[in-house]
């Protein structure tokens, strides 16, 4: 579709206009019980129009060409639309990254995963395993009335396999997966990764009967913290004044080593962009710098309201209107290694998956879940997988103070770059 | 988009292709979102969608191409046929057999939601809105309308012919209180099959939601462990789902030799009082339609019979596999994904306990009612309520902070020792699997009472 026309033509019905742009396509490769089951190529494409007349704001969106229709509507959604003080951003010179063709055949993809599930099963035949290995590409654009004219295209590529094992009434599933804007090998990764979660969960260990630290994996923490903490500094709920940070920017909250970075220019991270969904460009907001509440994730709307500069936080989808999000969020490692530290810990439990995480009130930073795949720790040894154990706690009170931080991280979904913790604070709650 | 004019198009591409089965799915949708964010309106957006696949299967391996552009369908079906002969294998089982149809469903309403001007949705919205404002104490709000039609046409080279709509409207609220760092909040939600007097007169509904998220700021928490707890309808339709529907998803377990052997039909899973079934052919909840999104029509199945597992749901290819009967539960969200198993209206049925017994002999526990969320690994599921009650000495008393709830399948159901006769369904959630989120489902349940479930402190 012609963006520019979009643009000339609802400039005759509006003071203001943007026209965002997605076309996407992916091709997942998929392994259903040990084999290959489908194969799949999706396209999509997108257009999302706003408008401002008269200072309000008006949305409408289409997958398909229909130029007259968007312009109509999006104009006829901003006569009840809500009033806003900001106008598009301008144009910014940005350097591009050299993108090149994802070098990977459908039939790379089928090898990757056969050779996962054939070595797995070796070890552990009467595993059931299932896998995705995923390429993806894309294109986003956003032409605007301030005079905002410019695109980049993403790659992507992400390998995910899971793992079921069925033992009398006793079911225990693990997975793995990893992406990169970019082709890698995860094979191996993938493998031992799996391999260790089968040979720790093996045996059946007895959840403490009192409170006890608790280890975070990467994707424990990711899962347990990542959503209430980030509410918090999302820009609206700010504005809002239902963030319980709104008032303590300067002060500090949390452990004095905790600093965590929203970063969308590290490259090759999902995540990585020149500027967000609004066109502000991208840089490196730090939220908690050494324990002190630092900065927070603006849209245009919010950061207007709030009259602060946009931090480049927006994150929308075709059909749906730019929202303060993180791109990339990178926690600053600690001093030692998480096997020294393991082996040091006296009595534990590590979380490597929560079931019902974000199913709280995140508002207020509470958490809480039950634990679906962890571990029990004694004397610096893994004992086995505890099970039918809920967590719970506030995301506040928890990170106001840690044990301890490891000195490796791992990439968790290509988004989330991210250390071993230890906290305290945390009450556990186990079946008899 | 012309009707005769698609269709002939689709038609035209399935005519012949070398795929055992060949599907295609088009469709058109057309939605609008409204929401108010404290005392304000805060979106209105319009959302209009054209776009299709392709399924192919060849020898048990499937292909699938999904696209917005309507122009390539032939080519469309050749690369779903490639894909797919390059996932096919030596041993596999055909498609179990489903009479084709030829049948055009249109839905019928007294008051559709499309049909009502965006004025008067944003006039009852701002009602509801200033009457939460109304109220002291607040610190924010959430308005969440939305209403959509989507209009499916479905042809296979089996025969099947098939256009069919799709209306929903939901609605929910939410408000949040805060004292200092403490913010509480509380919200409902509720939906159709595109019947917009369901969010008509709800002004009560309303009010009783800023009372809870006050009174919830002044509420105790709890510490966690194994309690006796009862359960409203509405939440114990969410435990419902979470706790058994999943596992009777038939694409969990028709290629688990372990899993069948634990899911085999006879085994007792519950009480004799406890019945469960699903089925889209109930009429008029969220989860209803005719046909599935594999054109197999839809019907009520018995999961759980007085206690005993004697069914589970299926999509054409799991039902060939396992040896029974497609029973439409074949569901995607939409064009851009293949339908998988999926639920529909899933209820525990009617008991015989009167609402006096269920509460009655109880000395201390737990009454949770309204619905957060939940999930399930099959084996141990969560369930979280949107407000909880201490019970002492038979009597509902206090109110604490909402708490989450976790049980395991095999011991769970067993220790559901009370069910009610006020079943009551749950219009306002969706459901999530594989990625496709949310499905329209309703979920209910009369009150049951659990014993020694696990409890998250709070």
């Amino acid at each position: 579709m012609d963006t520019k026309k979009i643009l000339e033509d609802s400039l005759k019905r509006s003071d203001e206009s943007e026209i965002f742009t997605v076309v996407s396509e992916k091709e997942p490769v998929g392994f259903e019980a040990n084999r290959l089951k489908t194969l799949s190529k999706t396209s999509g494409q997108g257009w999302a129009l706003r408008v401002i007349k008269d200072r309000k704001i008006g949305l409408s969106t289409s997958t398909y060409p229909n130029l007259e229709s968007l312009i109509t509507r999006a104009c006829d959604a901003s006569d009840f639309g809500k009033n806003v003080e900001y106008s598009f951003p301008s144009n910014f010179l940005y350097k591009r990254n050299n993108k090149t063709e994802m070098n990977l055949s459908l039939d790379n993809m089928v090898d990757m995963g056969e050779k996962i599930i054939e070595t797995l099963l070796k070890e552990w035949p009467s595993l059931l395993l299932e896998a995705n290995i995923s390429k993806s590409s894309g294109f986003t654009e956003i032409l605007n009335s301030s005079g905002f004219d410019s695109s980049y295209e993403w790659d992507s590529f992400s390998a995910g396999v899971g793992g079921t094992l069925v033992k009398g009434e006793d079911m225990l599933f693990v997975w793995e997966s990893f992406g990169w804007s970019e082709f890698k090998d995860y094979s191996d990764e993938i493998i031992n990764s799996l391999h260790d979660q089968l040979k720790n969960a093996q045996n059946i260990s007895e959840a403490p009967n009192e409170n006890c630290p608790i280890v975070f994996t990467p994707r424990g923490f990711v899962t347990t913290f990542i959503e209430p903490l980030i509410s918090s500094f999302n820009g609206v709920n700010i504005v809002e004044g239902v963030s319980p940070i709104s008032e303590k920017m300067g002060q500090k909250i949390f452990d004095e080593n905790i600093t965590i970075v929203d970063d969308p220019t590290i490259n090759g991270a999902l995540g990585e962009r020149p500027f967000d969904d609004e066109g502000v460009p991208a840089s490196r907001n730090i939220l908690i710098e050494n324990g002190v509440v630092s900065g927070n994730l603006l849209n245009l709307e919010s950061a207007s309201k709030l009259n602060l500069e946009p931090t480049g936080s927006a994150s929308r989808s075709i059909s749906s209107p730019p929202t303060p999000s993180t791109s990339v969020i990178d926690v600053k490692p600690g001093k030692y290694l998480y096997k020294e530290l393991i082996s040091d810990l006296k009595d534990g439990i590590i979380v490597d998956q929560l079931l019902g995480a974000g199913q709280g009130n995140e508002l207020g930073g509470d958490f809480k879940g039950n634990v679906l795949l962890g571990y029990r720790v004694k004397e610096g040894r893994i004992l086995g997988r505890i099970k039918n154990t809920m967590i719970s706690g506030n995301v506040f009170d928890c990170l106001k103070s840690l044990s301890w931080i490891s000195r490796d991280t791992n990439w968790v979904y290509g988004s989330f770059n991210v250390p071993h913790i230890m906290c305290e604070n945390i009450q556990i709650a186990s079946s008899t | 988009m012309n009707e005769e004019k698609i269709k002939n198009q689709i038609l035209d591409a399935c005519s012949s292709s070398e795929a055992d089965f060949l599907e295609i799915r088009v469709e058109e949708t057309d939605s609008t979102r409204i929401n108010f964010k404290a005392k304000k309106l805060d979106n209105l957006i319009q959302n209009q969608g054209l776009g299709g696949n392709v399924r192919a299967l060849v020898k048990g391996g499937w292909g699938f191409v999904c696209f917005n552009n309507l122009n390539n369908l032939k080519d469309n079906v050749k690369s779903a046929v490639m894909q797919a002969k390059r996932a096919s294998r030596k041993n596999f089982v055909p498609l179990a057999e489903v009479k084709p149809v030829k049948d055009k469903i249109v839905s019928s309403f007294s008051q559709s939601a499309s049909e009502i001007k965006i004025s008067e949705k944003i006039h009852l919205l701002r009602h509801y809105n200033d009457l939460i404002w109304s109220s002291e104490g607040i610190q924010s709000s959430d308005l969440i309308y939305g209403d959509s039609i989507r209009k499916i046409f479905l042809v296979n080279s089996y025969g099947t012919e098939l256009i069919q709509d799709s209306h929903h409207v939901v609605f929910r609220a939410s408000v949040q209180a805060r004292n200092g760092g403490d913010v509480q909040q509380s919200g409902f939600s509720i939906g159709s099959l595109g019947d917009y007097s369901v969010i008509q007169g709800l002004d009560n509904e309303i009010k009783d939601t800023v009372n809870k998220a006050k009174n919830q700021l002044a509420s105790k928490p709890v510490s966690g462990g194994e309690k006796t707890v009862v359960l409203d309808p509405i939440l114990a339709g969410v435990f419902v789902h979470e706790a058994f529907g999943h596992l009777s998803e038939a694409d969990h377990v028709y290629e688990n030799d372990q899993l069948k052997e634990m899911m085999v039909l006879g085994k007792t899973f519950g009480p004799k009082n406890l019945n469960i079934v699903d089925g889209a052919q109930i009429p008029n909840l969220r989860g209803s339609f005719s046909y599935d999104d594999e054109g197999t029509p839809s019907s009520k199945t018995d999961l759980i019979r007085e206690g005993v597992l004697v069914g589970r749901l299926h999509s054409r290819e799991t039902a060939a596999i396992m040896k029974e009967k497609p029973t439409g539960n074949a569901r995607s969200i939409g064009y851009n994904f293949p339908p998988i198993v999926r639920m529909t209206n899933t209820l525990i049925e009617n008991g015989d306990s009167d609402i006096s017994d269920i509460f009655g002999d109880i000395k201390e526990g737990i009454y949770a009612k309204n619905w957060y969320g939940g999930m399930t690994s099959m084996e141990m599921f969560t369930f979280s309520s949107g407000e909880s009650y201490m019970i002492r000495n038979g009597r509902v008393e206090e109110m604490i902070r909402p708490v989450m709830l976790s049980g395991n399948v095999f011991s769970t159901l067993h220790n559901i020792d009370s069910i009610g006769k006020d079943l009551d369904m749950n219009q306002g959630g969706g459901c999530g699997k594989g990625g496709q989120m949310p499905l329209p489902v309703s979920n209910g349940s009369p009150h049951i009472r659990i014993q020694n479930c696990l409890v998250s402190g709070n």
